[in-house]
């Protein structure tokens, strides 16, 4: 329990942190008046997530069960609950704009967050399951010397840290926009509710609200894109074409921009990208959802199938946003 | 006791196979993957003026969309085969190993 509440308080630290780093963005984003809908929804949604970490906080009672749901997850349920992981508010929104600002550049983004995917089954899933343990330090530590524990920790914390920033951030932004709330108000319901999720629920209710996380996201996202792309008469020649007459970068949307001028910043991206999704700690950690027999090589394909069917949206879903966007005035006031 | 076990489990020349196997598989599909991915980027480096270029002569498709569209789908069909072949052929060879070593105990 101590120990929950450490987890707890240090989270707050980090919450904090976010909330230093919001106003840098605050001059971009007004806040809008009371949105009714968008907050009724988002209470439906945290009583529904609350009701799975009340009833997961029941089922959790041994550490296995804190750190790796008992492996009571069956390999379909941790591939959609690693999508839900990895498909987050960077994923979205972020690639979503890119796409709508920069045009080709986004789509490099994606294939090396994609490519990572591959790597990770090869060289690690199956390394990280057959060990049956509960966190990345213990892997470390188990093939090199103990005091290596420290290492880990650290490095996790430092990738975590950096990590959480820029989601809070994000979602404090969102529920800003939303509910037309202060940013720092909404930085701290933000950071409450993923404590309460987290150090009550465990991996069991954090599993579960990942998996309603995907399906929500891959079923939003394929209606949007159907939606967006009736607009064009389901044409991606159409589409194409009004999005390079509106934009103001015209037909260079289709070809790598500014973005990686010279190859050494290439290679460093490329770099950071494919690794980097490769060392995501909160990624790792659900590879290790204990020794099942069928447990995590199909958990590789499920993922990677997600992934590429969210990324690949990206690409209708930026510059469909464009011609869209022009033609519609409540689009165009975010700019 | 689980030591004892562990040492026939070493022991069993069917696990060097496997070991062997599953390691020169997962290489070399890792080896593809990470040439085909640092290619492409070098393209994107070098010369970003071509992924720019339509595949064909009117045509709305850029090289660049085509070669990205191609990479994901074979990335994914690798992961397909990787994914069959462990489920498969590893995983019998896994169960095969361990119920040996088993039954040396009786």
């Amino acid at each position: 329990m101590i120990k929950r509440l450490t987890t707890a308080l240090a989270l707050l630290a980090f919450s904090g942190m976010a909330a230093a780093a919001g106003p840098a963005l605050q001059g971009e984003i007004q806040t809008q008046p009371t949105n009714w809908h968008a907050i009724i929804m988002f209470m439906i949604f945290v009583t529904m997530t609350m009701g799975i970490t009340y009833w997961a906080a029941g089922r959790t009672k041994s550490t296995a069960d804190f750190y790796t749901a008992g492996g009571g997850i069956t390999g379909f349920q941790n591939g959609l609950a690693i999508a839900g992981d990895y498909m987050s508010a960077a994923t979205l929104l972020g690639l979503t704009a890119m796409t709508f600002s920069r045009g080709y550049d986004a789509y490099i983004y994606m294939m090396a967050f994609f490519a990572g995917w591959p790597i990770i089954l090869f060289l690690m899933a199956e390394r990280l399951r057959n060990l049956g343990r509960f966190t990345f330090s213990d892997i470390t530590s188990y093939r090199l010397d103990p005091s290596v524990r420290t290492m880990a920790a650290l490095s996790s914390l430092v990738v975590v840290v950096f990590y959480l920033i820029a989601q809070m951030v994000g979602a404090g932004q969102l529920i800003k926009l939303l509910f037309g709330l202060e940013y720092n108000v909404a930085i701290f319901a933000v950071g409450v509710l993923m404590m309460v999720y987290v150090t009550v629920g465990g991996m069991v209710a954090t599993t579960w609200v990942q998996i309603i996380k995907a399906c929500l996201l891959l079923f939003g996202g394929t209606l949007v894109l159907i939606l967006g792309f009736s607009q064009f008469g389901f044409s991606l020649t159409t589409l194409l074409e009004k999005a390079q007459a509106v934009h103001k970068q015209g037909t260079s949307l289709m070809a790598p921009g500014s973005l990686l001028s010279d190859p050494v910043t290439a290679l460093s991206l490329g770099l950071g990208l494919m690794f980097g999704t490769a060392g995501l700690p909160h990624i790792l950690m659900r590879l290790l959802h204990r020794r099942q027999r069928q447990g995590s090589p199909q958990v590789g394909a499920l993922r990677v199938r997600f992934r590429r069917f969210l990324l690949q949206r990206h690409l209708p879903h930026g510059p469909g946003c464009h011609p869209a966007g022009r033609s519609e005035p409540r689009v165009l006031r975010g700019r | 006791m689980s030591s004892v076990i562990y040492e026939r489990l070493r022991r069993n020349p069917k696990f060097d196979e496997l070991v062997q196997k599953r390691g020169r598989f997962a290489w070399t599909l890792a080896a593809i993957v990470l040439i085909i991915f640092y290619g492409f980027f070098m393209l994107i480096a070098f010369n970003p003026k071509m992924l720019g270029q339509p595949i064909a002569e009117g045509s709305m498709w850029a090289i660049g969309y085509t070669a990205e569209l191609v990479m994901f789908v074979f990335f994914w069909l690798l992961t397909l085969l990787y994914v069959r072949r462990a489920n498969g052929e590893f995983d019998d060879l896994t169960a095969q190993i361990i119920k040996e070593a088993q039954k040396e105990t009786k």
